[in-house]
C-alpha cells in the first residue's frame, strides 16, 4: 500500500514537472538547459527546445532580419511576422512581400511596377503610384521629376561651403552683424528640393543687407562684406547648389 | 592745380630774393638753410598737387533729396558724348536691396544734365525693381537710333533673374520688353556700328558671348566650356568697325566634400567679330579662395595701339590680394607682367580704362579708407601719375568708363560712417581728365 501511494505520488510529481511546470513557470526555465536563447529554437511544451520557428513573438536576434524568423519576417528587429500584408517590414528587398510584389514604403506590399533601381514609395490599392531613384548627376536630376527625397534632411554648416576655406561668421566684426542666420538659411535653401538658387542667393543677400541695417555696424563696414559674400555665392556657388541639390531630391515616375 | 603751380612760382621768387639778398649779405649759412627750406616747401606743394585727382566736374545723382540713390546701369552713347545712366531710388534708410524707382539720366560730356526722369512701363506705371544696383546682370546700350537696350530685372517683386530686352526711347524712356533670354546672366552689353549688340555674360556654369540684332535675336552665340565653372568677369573690343572681342574671367573648382581643395584660375580669350575663339591663354592659379578674393575678379581693356591688358589677382592667400598686370599683343604674344599694386588684406575692388594717352587708369577703391586711388600707367606699364578722389565710397559698383578723351567714374558714395538710417547714399559720377 505505502510503495502504490509512494509510487502515485511520484507519477504526480513527474506529471507536475513535465506538463504542469512549463505551463506555470513558461519558458523561462528553459535556461536551465543551457540552450542558446538567440537561435531559431523556441521553448515548447514540456519545457523542451522546439527547432523551428516562430510565427509569431519575438525575433530571435536583434539587429539581424529574417536571419532567426526563418521564412518569416524580423520586422523593425522586433517581432516575427507571418501576415505579410498586415505589415510591410522589410525596406526595399521584398522578402517578405510574396512574389512580383515589394514593399513600398516600409508599410505595404505592392504590384512590382517599379524598375530595378527604383523604389516604391506610394501605393494605392496594391498598385505603385510613385517610384524613387537617385540619379548621380544634376544633368539626370534636371530632366526628371525631382521630389522630396524622404531620407534627406537639408542641413547647414554656417557660412562657407562644406568642406572648403573657413568663412568668418561676422565678417564686418560689429555687435548684431553675424551673417551666421543667413548663411545657414542659405545652405537649407539650397539643400530643399527644388529650391531655385537665384532666389537662394537673393534671399540671402536680402537677410545680410537687413542685419546690416539693424546692426551697430557702419553702412560701409558692413555692406561690403555682405555683398561680396552675395556675389561668391551668386557667381561661385553652382557646384554646392547642384551637389545639396543631388542629395536633397529623387527622381520620381510610375512606370 | 592752378594754385599750386601759383604758389611754386611765388616760393620760387621768394627763394631768389633771398639768395639774392643773402649773395649780398655773404651769409653763406642761413642761405644754404633758405635754400634747402625753399627746396622743401616746392617738394611738399609739387607733391601735395599729385593728391587730388584731376577732376573736371563732378555729378550728384539725386533725384528726390528724401531719398537715396545707387548707379544700376549705365552705356555710353556710339558718339561717346552722351552718359546714359539708370540709378535707383530707395527712401533714406534703406539699402537698395528694397524695391525701388528707377531714373533715367541723360548726361552730356561737360556733365550738363539733359534729362532726368522716372522710368515708366508700357502701362504708364513707374517702374519698380528689386534688382541690386549694379548686380544681377543688369546692363545697358545704345543702339544707333538713340534708342537704349536693356537688360535686366525691371518687374517688381520679381526674383528669379527673367532677362529680356527692353528698348526706351532717347528723353522719354519707355521700356518694352522685346525678348526673354532665359538662364542666361548678362554681365556686359556692347553695340556696335553695324548696329548689333554683343551680350557677355553666363550660363549657370560656364561663359557665354551672344550677338543680337536690334530686336534682341541671337544671331551669332559661344559657349565657353572648358569642364570647369568659368565665369566672364570683364570685356572689350578693338576700335574697329568689326570688332574683335577680348574677354577675361574665372576658371574655377569650389570645394566641397568630394573635393578636399578650392581652385581658380585666370583665363583671357580673344573672339573674332563672328563670336570664333582666335586664342586663349590661362594664367596664374590660386587656391583656398574667400568671398573677398573672389571680388577681385581680373578685368581688361584694348589699349589705344591694339594691345590688351588685363589686371589678375595673383596672390595665393585667403586674406591678402596682390594686383599684376600684364600686356598681350593682338597675336598674343606677352610683352610684359609686372607687380602694380603690392600686397593687401583690405576687401577692396578695381577697375580698368584705356587712357587717351595710349596707357591706362585704373582706380582702386579700399573698404574703410576715404578716398579711392587712381592711378595712371604708360603702354610699357611705367607709373605716370597717382592722384586721388576724398570720399566715402563703394568698393562694391565703382567703374570706370571712357567718354572721348575723358574718363567718366561711376560710383555710390556714402555721406558718413553712422548706420544706414542715418546716412545719406548718393549715386554720383566725376569726369577725369
Amino acid at each position: 500500500m505505502i510503495f502504490l501511494m509512494r509510487s502515485n505520488i511520484c507519477i504526480l510529481v513527474i506529471i507536475f514537472l513535465t506538463v504542469i511546470s512549463p505551463m506555470v513557470l513558461g519558458c523561462g526555465n528553459c535556461s536551465a538547459y543551457n540552450r542558446p536563447q538567440n537561435t531559431c529554437h523556441y521553448c515548447g511544451p514540456n519545457c523542451t527546445w522546439v527547432i523551428g520557428c516562430p510565427s509569431s513573438g519575438p525575433c530571435c536576434k536583434d539587429g539581424t532580419p529574417n536571419a532567426h524568423c526563418c521564412s518569416y519576417a524580423c520586422c523593425d528587429n522586433k517581432t516575427c511576422y507571418h501576415d505579410v500584408f498586415q505589415k510591410c517590414c522589410d525596406y526595399g528587398t521584398g522578402q517578405i512581400c510574396p512574389k512580383k510584389k515589394t514593399c513600398c514604403g516600409t508599410t505595404e506590399c505592392c504590384e512590382r511596377t517599379c524598375n530595378d533601381n527604383w523604389e516604391c514609395q506610394k501605393c494605392d490599392n496594391g498598385q505603385c503610384e510613385q517610384c524613387l531613384y537617385k540619379v548621380g548627376s544634376y544633368a539626370e536630376l534636371q530632366s526628371c521629376d525631382r521630389v522630396d527625397d524622404p531620407d534627406h534632411e537639408p542641413t547647414a554648416n554656417g557660412c562657407g561651403p562644406a568642406g572648403g576655406p573657413q568663412v568668418p561668421d561676422n565678417p564686418a566684426g560689429c555687435v548684431g552683424t553675424s551673417f551666421l542666420g543667413p548663411c545657414n538659411n542659405h545652405d537649407i535653401c539650397y539643400g530643399t528640393c527644388n529650391s531655385n538658387k537665384a532666389t537662394c542667393d537673393h534671399d540671402f543677400l536680402n537677410e545680410m543687407l537687413d542685419i546690416c541695417s539693424s546692426g551697430a555696424c557702419s553702412v560701409y563696414g558692413c555692406v561690403p562684406a555682405a555683398i561680396a559674400y552675395y556675389t561668391a555665392v551668386s557667381d561661385h556657388g553652382q557646384d554646392a547648389y547642384e551637389s545639396a541639390q543631388l542629395y536633397a531630391c529623387a527622381c520620381s515616375r510610375c512606370n | 592745380m592752378l594754385m599750386s603751380l601759383l604758389s611754386c612760382m611765388l616760393v620760387l621768387v621768394a627763394g631768389v630774393i633771398n639768395v639774392k639778398r643773402h649773395i649780398l649779405f655773404r651769409d653763406k649759412e642761413l642761405l644754404v638753410k633758405i635754400m634747402n627750406t625753399s627746396i622743401a616747401i616746392i617738394f611738399f606743394i609739387i607733391s601735395s598737387s599729385t593728391i587730388y585727382a584731376n577732376i573736371l566736374w563732378e555729378r550728384d545723382l539725386v533725384f528726390d533729396v528724401n531719398t537715396n540713390s545707387s548707379p544700376h546701369v549705365y552705356c555710353i552713347n556710339k558718339e561717346a558724348n552722351n552718359l546714359f545712366i539708370i540709378t535707383k531710388t530707395v527712401p533714406k534708410g534703406e539699402y537698395f536691396h528694397k524695391a525701388g524707382n528707377l531714373v533715367f539720366w541723360d548726361i552730356g560730356a561737360s556733365g550738363n544734365i539733359f534729362s532726368k526722369a522716372k522710368l515708366q512701363g508700357a502701362d504708364g506705371n513707374e517702374i519698380k525693381t528689386n534688382a541690386f544696383a549694379m548686380r544681377d546682370g543688369s546692363v545697358m546700350a545704345s543702339d544707333d537710333l538713340g534708342n537704349l537696350l536693356t537688360i535686366g530685372l525691371l518687374e517688381e517683386q520679381q526674383k528669379e533673374p527673367s532677362f529680356s530686352i527692353s528698348v526706351a526711347n532717347g528723353i522719354e524712356p519707355n521700356i518694352i520688353i522685346i525678348k526673354p533670354i532665359k538662364d542666361l546672366k548678362m554681365q556686359q552689353l556692347i553695340s556696335f556700328l553695324d548696329n548689333t549688340v554683343l551680350g557677355v555674360g553666363a550660363t549657370n556654369t560656364n561663359g557665354f558671348c551672344v550677338k543680337l540684332n536690334n530686336h534682341g535675336e541671337i544671331i551669332e552665340q559661344a559657349l565657353f566650356d572648358v569642364g570647369q565653372n568659368e565665369i566672364f568677369t570683364s570685356t572689350d573690343w578693338s576700335k574697329n568697325e568689326k570688332p574683335n572681342i577680348v574677354a577675361v574671367g574665372l576658371s574655377f573648382k569650389l570645394a566641397n566634400q568630394e573635393t578636399e581643395e578650392s581652385y581658380a584660375q585666370n583665363f583671357i580669350i580673344l573672339y573674332d567679330p563672328n563670336l570664333n575663339m582666335v586664342h586663349e591663354d590661362y594664367f596664374m592659379g590660386w587656391t583656398s579662395m574667400s568671398p573677398f578674393s573672389l571680388m577681385l575678379k581680373p578685368k581688361v581693356c584694348y589699349l589705344e595701339d591694339g594691345n590688351i591688358v588685363v589686371v589678375y589677382n595673383k596672390e595665393n592667400s585667403d586674406l591678402k590680394m596682390q594686383l599684376w598686370a600684364r600686356c598681350y599683343t593682338p597675336e598674343f604674344k606677352i610683352l610684359w607682367d609686372k607687380d602694380i599694386l603690392p600686397v593687401d588684406a583690405n576687401i577692396f575692388s578695381f577697375d580698368l580704362v584705356s587712357t587717351e594717352s595710349g596707357g591706362f587708369l585704373m582706380a582702386v577703391v579700399k573698404d574703410q579708407v576715404e578716398k579711392v586711388e587712381f592711378s595712371y600707367w604708360d603702354k610699357e606699364c611705367q607709373i605716370i601719375k597717382k592722384s586721388y578722389y576724398n570720399g566715402l565710397v563703394a568698393t562694391h559698383c565703382f567703374n570706370l568708363i571712357r567718354m572721348k578723351n575723358k574718363t567718366i567714374a561711376i560710383f555710390e558714395e556714402y555721406s558718413g560712417r553712422g548706420n544706414m538710417k542715418d546716412i545719406t547714399i548718393k549715386a554720383k559720377i566725376i569726369a577725369l581728365k
